[in-house]
């Protein structure tokens, strides 16, 4: 039986303001190259499901509930200074591979990334 | 900038701003962002070149002018907004009843949303010129003759009742369409009109507002090729502006159709004009832009002023008047029936008109009442009483052209 895990990607706050960001060097295309290689290979094994960029968190909306009822508000739930980029869904044999397979991205890539399992059936009450 | 980045910008601007509104909502600083997207564009790209995908290039510069946008107003404020606590189903009832066949080309849902009911005429037209045109407000300034401050407050009213109005980025549902289209055609003559003839103002066509407004409706056209009234509307556009540099003389007059030089009509506008409302024509679904185009494909067609087929005509307008009783229309009514049985006939149907309609009192037509009136007097050789009357047209109108075409007339005759 395998397990499903959210990759989730984070970046700097400040760096995804930085006027580069929308010219990435020579290295980071060469990292991003690296990273969709890998992610064919995990497509090949079938343990990768997706994987998705995110806009800047200032196009995000919260919407959460207020004593005059329900509010969206534009903006993320919270202000941090690292902020979530991209995520991804893999679907694997056990905790141990998904570290191992984050290592491998971390490795290309730089950027820390936080793995979370995507509670299955077998985890409804 | 040369005419082809200009082109190309204007082309891409409402594809730009469809992406970010869709991704993103807030029309209103979505807006904002492609205007400076263009602007980046319009001083980058004669330096640098055009880029290789210049959509993807502006929508990346737009979206980073959004974030920004965005990111200064949250400074500001925390914008919050009642979000629709019922059942979000309720709000959507066309994507569950009608998913695949509602158009959503970002043009025609710009175009609907500008043309929103809940704007005033004047805030449609330069919401339109600005959001699917591409124009700058300072460009949309001058050609109505106002100052830039006072279109740009009068753009981002548009845009804050768009938004208090809960105005979306969706097709409207069937019953809706019609209506929301008509608006749309309704907005795309207003400013073929304006730039046909300007209502203030020395110079008699702009160039600018026409060219636009047959843009435009080229690409609406395309895009809603079963709309009878859209085809009906290009063709009497065309039909037009295939008479534009006829209708001025050399020093700026006024050339009243039966003294237009006939061979300057521009050919391949009346080839494409008449084709468009013939073929529309026999699909039997007539309405007022296609009977308007029929009467102008008619005068096209003629080879002189004297074989014009003015019995048809009358009869085009007597159609029109059914469809569309306005005292514009019923006024070309009677020229037409004058042209095609004779001046007195036209003055019985003028006073009959004038009776029941009191067209000389209409703000519409009270001008004009008084030129054709004149005109009709003059075939009739009433050469005195058609003087008095060019003269009180010329004081009715503000368009100089027009005043100094009347006051020469009337000074011939008396």
């Amino acid at each position: 039986m395998t397990m499903k895990y959210l990759l989730l990607s984070y970046t700097p706050a400040a760096a995804w303001d930085a006027a580069t960001a929308d010219t990435p060097s020579e290295e980071a295309l060469a990292a991003f190259a690296a990273y969709q290689k890998f992610e064919q290979e995990l497509a090949a094994t079938g343990e990768f499901v997706t994987s998705e960029g995110l806009g800047h968190p200032a196009v995000s909306t919260t919407v959460r509930k207020s004593p005059d009822g329900v509010v969206a508000t534009d903006g993320p739930f919270a202000e941090l200074k690292e902020v979530l980029a991209s995520f991804a869904v893999i679907d694997v044999a056990s905790h141990e591979r998904a570290v191992e397979i984050v290592t491998r991205i971390v490795d290309v890539l730089g950027e820390p990334i936080e793995i979370r399992p995507i509670m299955g059936e077998d985890f409804t009450a | 900038m040369t005419p082809d980045v200009e082109h190309l910008l204007r082309t891409e601007a409402p594809q730009v701003l469809g992406a970010l509104v869709r991704r993103f909502g807030r029309f209103d600083l979505a807006e904002d962002a492609v205007q400076e997207a263009l602007l980046a564009a319009s001083q980058v790209w004669p330096v640098e070149g055009v880029p290789e995908n210049p959509r993807s290039w502006l929508i990346r510069i737009g979206y980073r002018k959004l974030v920004d946008l965005l990111r200064s107003e949250q400074a500001r404020r925390r914008r919050e907004q009642q979000a629709a606590a019922a059942d979000p189903a309720m709000h959507e009832p066309a994507r569950q009843a009608e998913p695949a066949q509602q158009t959503d080309d970002s043009l025609t849902l710009l175009l609907l949303l500008c043309c929103h009911p809940a704007l005033s005429p004047t805030s449609q037209v330069a919401l339109t010129l600005r959001a699917v045109g591409g124009l700058t407000t300072a460009e949309i300034a001058h050609a109505y003759g106002t100052t830039e401050p006072t279109m740009g407050t009068r753009i981002s009213r548009a845009k804050q009742q768009l938004a208090r109005a809960g105005a979306r980025f969706t097709a409207p549902t069937d019953a809706d369409r019609d209506s929301r289209v008509a608006a749309v055609t309704q907005v795309l003559y207003l400013i073929f009109n304006e730039g046909y003839t300007a209502t203030t103002g020395d110079t008699l066509a702009r160039v600018d507002l026409t060219r636009e407004a047959i843009r435009l409706t080229r690409m609406l056209h395309d895009r809603l090729l079963d709309d009878p009234e859209v085809t009906g509307l290009l063709a009497l556009m065309l039909l037009n502006e295939a008479r534009r540099t006829a209708r001025t003389s050399r020093d700026d007059e006024l050339v009243p159709l039966d003294e237009q030089d006939r061979t300057q009509w521009n050919p391949d506008l009346i080839h494409e004009g008449t084709e468009l409302i013939d073929t529309v024509w026999s699909r039997r679904q007539i309405g007022p832009y296609q009977l308007q185009a029929a009467i102008a494909a008619v005068h096209a067609t003629a080879p002189s002023p004297e074989q014009t087929d003015w019995a048809q005509i009358a009869a085009l307008y007597l159609w029109l008047e059914r469809l569309t009783p306005t005292p514009p229309v019923r006024l070309s009514r009677v020229v037409a029936v004058a042209k095609a049985y004779g001046p007195a006939r036209g003055l019985a149907l003028l006073d009959d008109l004038n009776g029941r309609h009191g067209l000389d009192q209409e703000p519409l037509t009270r001008q004009r009442e008084r030129a054709v009136r004149a005109h009709l007097l003059h075939m009739t050789g009433d050469m005195a009483g058609a003087a008095t009357l060019y003269r009180e047209a010329a004081a009715l109108t503000d368009n100089q052209v027009e005043q100094r075409y009347l006051l020469d007339r009337a000074h011939r005759l008396s």
